[in-house]
């Protein structure tokens, strides 16, 4: 367990200050609501009439007038690239910041297995981000109580459990580039989180290349499609937990071989 | 067989550039075992080969007669490493670097980590950023010091520590040798290698070209030879067994390592006024195998 400790020691202060950022930010977007209400009509009407842009964001399937519907469109987005961004950068540094900062030697010359430091960053990795969505669920709930308005929590549990997927996913994707860097990667971390976003609005607004919606977790953990499906997405979250066990697989692997410079 | 380190013809490359080629070499039980050569020559490749880091293309690797490939783990448990980097984790103290290494190896270390501190005179409260060079280097001694192994693996020990710690540092590992550690160090300090160390091996461009004990190095071949008279330096004599030259005055000056008799037999022939063959000290040694040959 000394691993997982050390792990989540050292990246408390960057859990922390995403969790907080994005808790904030979703209270903040939250406490606009019953002002935003009051226009409802108006803003429904515009937003549902932006033609593409309304499709690649899903505001022409849902209602923005109610506070589930609101919260789908302007928090998921902000959960949404929020947490990928943070997944993405956190899981792409997991492995690769050892040789980057020098710390391999230390490390990976004590008498344990390669698979189990790594078993164990892994675990760290899962824990940080469920307390990342943990809070930010609780600070989302929290906002329902405090603008006195309903929600579902059996759909916002949904939300919150797909997007915790999400999370894994391009965390675990992340993980497995790692393993082959020497590098930080950061930059390859955040441009998993893009790019898998825009994948999703290029989706959304594309009518030909639907099959781009197999290869993004957003397919399976946007809010709006969450709140209007009847069932959840489980061929794209399949391709989804699918992939994450490929670049998990593929880490392990890998790094069991490599050569430690 | 009381071999603790056996090296047989490892080998090792990246890509096309050369890292090290057929290395073979012994450390028996008790031995403080000098590993020296310039730099880029493949010291670090073979540390790392031999705790793991890296995976040789050919050769073998026993350490504590099991092999590294199939017996990591085991083996790492008996080993203090001291990386020439010292680099640790920032944010943390380190005491929490300490801990967490003693952790790793499932031992308790606290008798041997407050006494080492004590003699290296390292504040454990300390983050682990706010530390310079040398005393990062002290938590490295302590981290491969503190669950007593039975070997210990040095890359460059002493680089960024002050004579006092430095002169403290080899009276702990003469102390752990005493109570029947061994002791494998790479140097570029040719002093430390001459007072310390029992054997010594020397690498160069991949290969360890001498191995011997310390006692048979001192007495080697190399002569400082100084000759009065010439202006040039004789044509005759530029081959492998020539290094250092240097032409001053009236006076060249060269190590030589070949066979008396026939440097006498090519000086024959010059005008020579003066001519002197002395032993060369330690340094000149292993100076003597550190250049580049001439050509």
């Amino acid at each position: 367990m000394e691993v997982f400790l050390l792990e989540m020691k050292k990246n408390q202060k960057s859990l922390w200050i995403w969790t907080i950022s994005i808790a904030i930010m979703v209270l903040s977007c939250m406490l606009l609501f019953p002002e935003l209400k009051e226009q409802a009509k108006q803003v429904n009407a515009m937003y549902s009439s932006l033609g593409s842009l309304s499709q690649a964001f899903g505001m022409n399937k849902i209602n923005m007038a109610s506070s589930m519907g609101f919260f789908a469109i302007e928090c998921g987005s902000i959960l949404g690239i929020g947490g990928a961004l943070f997944c993405g950068l956190l899981g792409s540094g997991m492995i690769s910041k050892e040789e980057h900062m020098h710390t391999a030697e230390f490390l990976f010359t004590h008498p344990r297995t390669r698979g189990y430091i790594l078993f164990h960053k892994f675990l760290a990795l899962l824990s940080c981000i469920i307390l990342f969505y943990g809070v930010n669920f609780a600070i989302s709930v929290l906002s329902f109580f405090i603008i006195s308005e309903d929600f579902n929590l059996k759909k916002l549990i949904l939300v919150f459990l797909m997007q915790m997927l999400l999370g894994i996913e391009i965390a675990g994707i992340g993980f497995g580039v790692s393993a082959v860097l020497k590098t930080s990667g950061a930059g390859i971390g955040i441009g998993i989180g893009f790019v898998f976003y825009f994948m999703s609005i290029y989706a959304n607004i594309t009518n030909n290349s639907k099959w781009v919606k197999y290869l993004t977790p957003f397919s399976y953990a946007d809010p709006v499609t969450v709140l209007t499906k009847k069932t959840i997405e489980e061929g794209y979250l399949f391709m989804g937990m699918l992939y994450l066990f490929c670049a998990l697989a593929f880490s392990f692997w890998y790094y069991k071989k490599k050569d430690i410079l | 067989m009381n071999e603790m380190i056996l090296l047989s013809d490892v080998s090792k490359s990246y890509g096309k550039a050369r890292g090290i080629c057929g290395v073979s070499l012994k450390v028996e039980k008790g031995d403080i075992y000098g590993f020296m050569g310039p730099n880029g020559a493949g010291k670090s490749t073979t540390i790392k080969s031999m705790l793991g880091l890296i995976t040789p293309d050919a050769g073998k690797i026993e350490i504590f007669q099991k092999e590294m490939r199939k017996e990591k783990v085991e083996i790492l448990k008996r080993i203090g490493y001291m990386p020439s980097e010292a680099m640790f984790y920032t944010g943390m103290k380190v005491v929490d670097i300490l801990n967490f290494s003693a952790k790793m190896r499932g031992k308790d270390c606290k008798k041997q980590q407050d006494l080492l501190c004590e003699r290296l005179d390292l504040d454990r409260k300390k983050k682990i950023e706010t530390l310079s060079l040398g005393n990062r280097k002290k938590v490295s001694i302590v981290c491969a010091m503190q669950h007593e192994p039975d070997l210990y693996v040095l890359d460059e020990p002493t680089s960024g520590l002050d004579p006092l710690i430095q002169k403290e540092f080899f009276d702990l590992l003469l102390e752990k040798q005493q109570i029947g550690a061994t002791i494998f160090l790479s140097s570029h300090i040719l002093t430390e290698v001459k007072n310390y160390c029992t054997k010594a091996a020397i690498i160069k461009e991949g290969c360890v070209i001498r191995e011997d004990s310390i006692e048979h190095l001192l007495k080697s071949s190399v002569r400082n030879i100084s000759i009065c008279g010439l202006e040039e330096f004789p044509k005759e004599l530029l081959d492998n067994h020539v290094k250092n030259i240097s032409i001053e005055k009236n006076q060249i000056k060269f190590l030589y390592d070949g066979q008396m008799k026939d440097l006498i037999h090519i000086l024959e022939a010059y005008p020579i006024t003066d001519f002197i063959a002395e032993e060369a000290n330690i340094e000149e040694v292993f100076l003597h195998y550190y250049e580049k040959e001439e050509n």
